[in-house]
């Protein structure tokens, strides 16, 4: 495989506002990849550049290997699925997946072939003669992605092009943009704030976070060994820690967390010398237990359970332990009878070692204060983040 | 310019109309009746002067047929008095009321166009003449042949009235300026047609400017708009046309559909006095035909070759009729092939 | 505007009175002042003057026979000609004021608006009058440029066609800058970037967005200017020192001036608005096949 778009640290700042700062990130070819982030965060920034609508400060983007960083936008390879559609309203669907074509300079009998070929690929035969204003919001959406695909980009690049659906809408095309994407064979930039939708469609995922990618990873990897606390609470819900150093065992090291108590983590090496850290824990990955495990056995601590949420096969809690910590589960909705967890209900929680992840990030300093701010900063409002970040900061505090 | 002044007058109709009965409605000539004059008589009658303006006797008489505003006192031209006394649109003057009369030279009296002098005064005469900036022309400047030659083309301007330029034409010719058949409009037009392709500026509103501001340096004018260029600079020269010329009279009449009758008499008589006629001729140096005001006259202004030229005989413009639309039709083409 | 005008008797919905009432105001206006003096005009065309120049009423052609005399003809073509350049003119200038207007930030909008519409303070002819007073023989401008010795000597500027294009094209442009301007505040920026985005440079982009996107602001501002250019009188009267008569000198010289002949000047003038309503009526027809 090889690189199709490679940016090299490149920064972008807006008067005061630093939009991108110093970002590395190679996509390779055929690869679908999104960068992922909260709104304001520098995504947006970061597509125009490979678009060409921004020139970097400072660093180069590169496209097939060549530098375009002063390349503009209409001799770059590359298409764009714009947030608004931006469809030409002058012009008819026809119209508009031709445009490029004809900018090519292709014959006309190529153009009517490629044409048609496009509509078949998004469904759209017979409405080639209809206008933008006709169409459907679903069928304006697959208008703009067949004329970004016409002239054969070596990358397409998506803005949240699936932002102006309807959530049923939005699913189904999900799955068709993935499925499009597997069949064109083009390398797929898209940029998003919905965190499901980054995880459906993407082989990776960029995250990015004030201006800097956070971590690049699939979707597994970085819901299953998220780097920092920003990672692990953007991605699905959890719980991020304070741990103390105690000492190393077998086959991990032994921590110590506040309101819970020692705690072996399966990790292979501490963070250097440090004598904190922070540790992430799932929801998932806490096992309820209605009595107390065997006894000696460790990584086990008994819990109240305070709140109880129902979400369909599953049951969100809030747990209180005895030192006054509180951490999120899920439980399998096991129906009314016996089994059943209810508020107020005593339960024991154990966690196996390899299900606690170290964040690289220090405990302390500039870091924590970050995760720190992250319920109240400028992501809060967007879906999917904020329960990740409510369980964070309760148990972080 | 026009459609100001007509937008002006248009609102002074209405103010006008809705004034008290002791008023009197003047459609007058724009800058042709002094502020002072008028004041004098409000203040030594009570009598309200309500002053609409026109910048044609065409368009005065047009406002007049339309009805609309009763005006009391009117200056028609001489050649649209003419049309409107055979039309019966002028009231006989009561010349008892008017002791001032006397003063007036005869030879202003009784012309053609009112021959028993029963239903018009006249206010002030005017020639048509040319100018001369006499710093830029060098060549002696006697009549119409003398100006309208090819080395002048671009420097002068005329004022931007057909009838006057047709009968400019005809005077060349030797053809009576009245006689406005087809048949002389035909012999003047290519003489028309050489003058036209000269002129630069065509300009009945103020003539005087483009010599003033330096665009011409040559012109054929209004008598009035020429002794006024006069006293400001000595450069320029007034010459009445070797060829023939014609002097113009502003007359003073009251139309039958006037309101207030006795004030028309009596502001009528207020002009002709000596005194206030001087006012009027202190502002606008045409040719006063009160002779008892012209006594009042310093030296300069009696000397000044634009305000009292030397007259022969008075052949004033008649009334032509329809023949007007001949002379438009000739003077449109013209224009319009001078332009190409 | 279409409201159901239904007869009272026999039927259940009567006229809505509201309706009526709000629509008074310019039913009455549009009667007072369009239809009605439309009709004066229609009526005196078909009529005579008398020697006074009062209209009498008879049915005659002869005012339409001579108004299409090769005279008048040849002056309603120089007329077309010197409102088309103005036109013209003023959709090249103000294109990009226009454009640059749309793409300022909100509170330079506003003041670049302000300036567009800052010369309709002061009187049309004052304005008029400041430009003989650039462009006369010892004028400011020429002045300028002798002091600057760019010319030997003065140029002649006034009382030219070109002076009355340029007093026209000064005239008008506003009416031009604000249509433009307001269909451009609208263009989505997106559409241009996706014009570069799929291989368009400038001037592509330009062409195959920008100016169709554009078309029904610039076309109102072609009618806003030309409609009124092709009437001007006072314009070539002043700047252009009335050598060259236009259509509204004619039409004016028949109404208020020495021609006197109102039933012609309305012949002229129906004639003229007959030509207005039918290239009005065909572009509309056109637009609606588009949108068809």
């Amino acid at each position: 495989m090889s690189a199709t778009v490679e940016l090299r640290g490149v920064a972008k700042r807006f008067g005061a506002v630093v939009a991108v700062d110093d970002v590395s990130l190679t996509v390779q070819a055929g690869e679908f990849l999104t960068l992922l982030g909260p709104s304001g965060c520098g995504k947006t920034t970061l597509l125009r550049m490979i678009a060409g609508f921004e020139t970097p400060d400072r660093g180069a983007v590169l496209i097939s290997g060549a530098d375009v960083t002063h390349t503009p936008s209409h001799r770059r390879d590359v298409n764009q699925v714009f947030q608004s559609y931006a469809l030409f309203p002058h012009l008819s669907v026809r119209g508009n997946i031709a445009f490029g074509l004809r900018m090519q300079r292709l014959a006309a009998g190529e153009v009517e072939q490629r044409v048609a070929e496009m509509l078949a690929v998004v469904a759209l035969e017979g409405c080639e003669e209809r206008k933008p204003h006709e169409l459907s919001g679903g069928q304006r959406q697959r208008v703009a992605l067949a004329r970004a695909l016409a002239p054969r980009p070596a990358v397409l690049l998506l803005d949240e092009p699936l932002s102006a659906l309807d959530a049923r809408l939005r699913q189904t095309m999900q799955l068709e943009l993935k499925r499009l994407q597997r069949r064109v064979g083009t390398t797929f930039v898209l940029v998003t704030h919905d965190q499901a939708e980054a995880l459906a469609m993407s082989d990776r995922v960029a995250l990015v976070h004030r201006g800097r990618i956070e971590q690049v990873g699939t979707a597994a990897e970085i819901y299953d060994r998220p780097a920092t606390a920003f990672a692990a609470e953007f991605i699905g819900q959890a719980n991020v820690l304070e741990a103390e150093f105690i000492g190393r065992g077998a086959g991990g090291v032994d921590l110590r967390v506040n309101g819970v108590g020692e705690l072996r983590v399966a990790a292979a090496a501490w963070l250097g010398d440090a004598p904190r850290a922070r540790i992430v824990i799932r929801p998932e990955r806490i096992r309820l237990e209605a009595t107390q495990p065997a006894k000696g056995m460790r990584n086990a601590f008994p819990a109240r359970v305070e709140e109880k949420i129902f979400q369909g096969a599953q049951d969100r809690l809030t747990l209180v332990t005895p030192g006054g910590l509180r951490l999120v589960a899920t439980a399998a909705n096991a129906g009314t009878g016996e089994g059943s967890l209810r508020v107020g209900d005593s339960v024991w929680c154990a966690v196996y070692p390899e299900d606690v992840v170290i964040l690289r990030q220090p405990a302390s300093g500039e870091a924590g204060r970050r995760a720190q701010e992250i319920p109240g900063g400028p992501g809060s409002a967007e879906p999917g983040y904020e329960t990740g970040g409510r369980a964070s900061a309760q148990g972080a505090s | 310019m026009k459609s100001l002044r007509l937008l002006c007058a248009l609102l002074l109709v209405a103010v006008s109309a809705a004034r008290a009965a002791e008023a009197l409605n003047l459609f007058a000539w724009s800058e042709y009746v002094p502020q002072k004059v008028i004041d004098g008589f409000t203040k030594e009658t009570g009598i309200k002067v309500s002053y609409a303006t026109y910048a044609t006797g065409e368009e005065m008489l047009a406002k007049l047929l339309a009805g609309g505003a009763a005006y009391d006192l009117i200056q028609p031209p001489d050649y649209i008095a003419e049309a409107m006394i055979r039309n019966k649109l002028l009231r006989p003057l009561d010349r008892a009321k008017l002791p001032n009369l006397r003063h007036l030279a005869p030879e202003f009296l009784a012309l053609p166009h009112d021959p028993a002098s029963a239903y018009t005064v006249p206010w002030m005469l005017g020639t048509v003449g040319i100018v001369v900036n006499t710093e830029r022309v060098k060549d002696p400047i006697r009549g119409y042949r003398d100006l309208f030659q090819p080395k002048f083309k671009n420097r002068i301007v005329v004022v931007n009235d057909n009838r006057e330029i047709v009968s400019w034409a005809l005077v060349t010719l030797g053809l009576n300026q009245n006689a406005i058949t087809r048949e002389n409009l035909a012999k003047a037009r290519p003489l028309i047609a050489e003058w036209i392709k000269l002129v630069k500026v065509f300009d009945s509103d103020s003539p005087t400017t483009p010599l003033l501001n330096g665009d011409v340096d040559l012109g054929v004018v209004w008598s009035g708009e020429a002794a006024k260029l006069i006293n400001e600079n000595k450069k320029f020269a007034y010459v009445l046309p070797a060829e023939g010329y014609h002097p113009y009279v502003d007359l003073m009449a009251i139309p039958t559909t006037a309101k207030n009758v006795a004030a028309a008499h009596r502001f009528l008589d207020y002009v002709l006095r000596p005194e206030v006629s001087k006012l009027i001729s202190d502002e606008f140096p045409y040719t006063n035909p009160n002779l008892a005001a012209r006594k009042l006259l310093t030296p300069a202004q009696l000397a000044n070759p634009a305000s009292y030229p030397p007259m022969g005989k008075l052949d004033t413009f008649r009334d032509i009729g329809k023949a007007a639309a001949d002379i438009d039709k000739l003077m449109t083409d013209l224009k319009t092939a001078a332009a190409k | 505007m279409t409201i159901p005008v239904q007869p009272t008797q026999g039927s259940a919905q009567l006229p809505r009175p509201a309706r009526w009432f709000l629509l008074a105001p310019l039913a009455v206006w549009l009667v007072a002042f369009v239809v009605a003096p439309a009709l004066i005009l229609l009526v005196y065309s078909f009529s005579e003057r008398d020697e006074l120049g009062r209209v009498v009423f008879t049915f005659t052609l002869e005012n339409y026979a001579r108004a299409f005399d090769p005279v008048y003809l040849s002056v309603f073509g120089r007329s077309l000609g010197y409102a088309a350049a103005t036109t013209a003119i003023c959709a090249v200038l103000a294109y990009p004021v226009a454009w640059c207007m749309a793409q300022a930030r909100p509170p330079w909008r506003d003041r670049l608006l302000l300036l567009v519409m800052i010369p309709f303070w002061t009187s049309f002819l004052i304005r008029t009058y400041a430009w003989i007073t650039i462009l006369k023989s010892e004028g400011l401008l020429n002045g300028l440029l002798l002091y600057t010795h760019t010319i030997a000597a003065p140029l002649e500027l006034l009382y030219t066609p070109g002076a009355v294009v340029l007093g026209l094209v000064y005239a008008y442009l506003p009416f031009m800058i604000l249509p433009i301007y307001g269909s451009a505040e609208k263009l989505d920026p997106a559409l241009i970037e996706a014009a570069h985005d799929l291989g368009c440079g400038p001037w592509q982009s330009f062409a195959r967005v920008v100016l169709p996107l554009t078309r029904p602001g610039l076309a109102a501002g072609v009618m806003m200017v030309f409609v009124p250019a092709i009437g001007m009188f006072a314009i070539s009267d002043l700047m252009g020192g009335a050598r060259v008569p236009l259509i509204g000198n004619v039409i004016q010289d028949q109404f208020v001036g020495q021609a006197r002949d109102k039933p012609f000047g309305a012949a002229l003038a129906v004639i003229f608005m007959l030509i207005f309503v039918t290239v009005y009526w065909l572009w509309q027809r056109r637009a609606e096949a588009r949108v068809a």
